[in-house]
């Protein structure tokens, strides 16, 4: 329950500061990071690809609520985001910032890829090298960097309500 | 077992995940078809979603901007007092020259008058609101504004900003309301060349906005009288874009392979990276096609 509240108060905190502070403040030349990213990737990494595959699927759904023309685009390419590294769970130690860093711009590489093909490539716009160069390795390096601090974060959010279930669950026993 | 799966016990899901990525896709790919097939994304219970988080961007974008507007002021102090300097020069000089402004002033409106032709946006109304959140990701550029259907802002209404046309209003809710802008790279504007009157359609391109320019396309113009800096307005025959509003300023014309239509890109009018306050017309186009028939009966 507790942990329940922490994420939806953390994903709703990661939608309005992504939409608001990143894209008004943060954003370098017209480039944002993508906090909403890091937060689903992380906790993926740090509780499990069920974890990744909810706070995907709702982020998303969020996000196409309030700026998609459809519902459902972005939920989607989220959810298997967050459902394909929380795999990574069972076979990886979450401690170790470097690979974790990795791991969340290998996803934000994914998801620029992804997100060009279905609202641009499906345009015909072809010029693949540009939306490449310009937007999605910018957004990767940009998000790679706020992981750093973020990452962290989330994990010791992460640590601290695992140990807290674990020592109800102790009482309880 | 390994002691590492044993350490995962606590995992307290008992659902398969596989099951509930499985139950989850079948619902977004079934929203995604119901939502681009039918028009439920502008039903009350939708909208009123983002009316709840829409104070709090609000709130958040304001404190970001009094952040930046702080910082920058620090930045700024030193440039500014020199750029003072170079300004009461400048106004010495542009004082004498209002005066003779002012005096050509009085022959343009008369002119006008003369010619019809009064600056017909000057006439709609118009309604002041702030920018509260813009699009999360790099790829679009919706943003969000602070109001919506309790100040009477509708879908399809027009946006401008100082001079020059936004975009228009692509859903809206108690609160707030999205504004689709003209270089955003699915937007398409129905345009006019003042001078020829000659009809194109712009069309915003991610690709071309790094250069700060839009495209336009489907002009035609066997007589080449179109050119570089001509002014490109929102045209007559557009459903949605009441005619007449500044989009911007040919930079430059090709003639497309099939040698009956040119393309070609244009500046437009408004700065979308300092964009913090826009203008709502509250006259729609339906409304404004209708008051004008009623003239002129």
């Amino acid at each position: 329950m507790k942990r329940f509240l922490v994420m939806l108060f953390l994903l709703i905190a990661a939608f309005l500061l992504q939409c608001t502070l990143c894209r008004s403040i943060l954003a370098f030349s017209g480039i944002a990071p993508n906090i909403i990213l890091v937060f689903i990737v992380s906790f993926a990494l740090v509780h499990g690809d069920m974890t990744g595959l909810l706070l995907g699927f709702f982020s998303g759904i969020m996000l196409d609520l309030v700026f998609g023309d459809m519902i459902g685009l972005y939920a989607l390419i989220y959810m298997f985001v967050g459902f394909v590294f929380g795999k990574f769970y069972e076979s990886y130690s979450p401690e170790k910032l470097l690979p974790s860093i990795s791991l969340i711009a290998l996803s934000n590489l994914i998801l620029g890829l992804v997100c060009y093909i279905f609202l641009f490539m499906l345009r015909s716009r072809l010029h693949f090298e540009f939306y490449l160069l310009h937007i999605i390795l910018p957004e990767v390096i940009y998000t790679t960097v706020i992981s750093l601090i973020l990452y962290p974060a989330f994990y010791f959010i992460n640590e601290a309500l695992t140990a807290d279930e674990q020592r109800r669950a102790r009482k309880f026993v | 077992m390994s002691p590492v799966v044993e350490k995962k016990e606590r995992v307290r899901f008992r659902i398969p995940s596989q099951y509930v990525l499985f139950l989850l896709s079948l619902l977004s790919v079934a929203l995604m078809l119901v939502t681009s097939a039918t028009d439920v994304m502008n039903t009350s219970f939708f909208t009123s979603l983002e009316s709840t988080l829409a104070p709090l961007q609000k709130g958040l974008t304001n404190a970001g901007n009094f952040l930046k507007e702080r910082g920058d002021a620090l930045k700024n102090i030193r440039t500014l007092e020199q750029e003072n300097e170079e300004l009461r020069r400048q106004i010495d000089a542009l004082q004498t020259e209002n005066i003779y402004l002012q005096q050509e002033e009085y022959e343009l409106s008369s002119l006008r008058q003369l010619y019809e032709l009064d600056a017909q946006y000057q006439d709609y109304e118009k309604t002041g609101a702030r920018i509260i959140a813009k699009d999360a990701g790099n790829w679009y550029h919706s943003f969000l504004i602070d109001k919506g259907t309790d100040d009477g802002l509708a879908i399809d209404m027009n946006v401008i900003a100082g001079s020059g046309l936004v975009g228009r209003i692509s859903a809206v809710g108690e609160g707030w309301a999205r504004v689709q802008t003209i270089i955003a790279d699915n937007s398409s504007v129905s345009g006019m060349v003042l001078s020829s009157s000659d009809n194109l359609i712009v069309t915003g391109s991610l690709e071309m906005y790094q250069n700060g320019k839009i495209s336009f396309s489907k002009l035609v113009d066997p007589a080449d009288r179109v050119a570089v800096g001509d002014k490109i307005v929102t045209s007559n025959i557009s459903d949605k874009y009441l005619p007449g509003i500044l989009i911007g300023y040919i930079s430059k014309v090709d003639l497309d392979a099939n040698n009956l239509t040119k393309s070609g890109e244009l500046t437009p009018a408004t700065d979308f990276e300092h964009l913090s306050e826009v203008l709502v017309i509250t006259t729609q186009k339906s409304e404004y096609e209708q008051s004008e028939k009623g003239v002129t009966k």
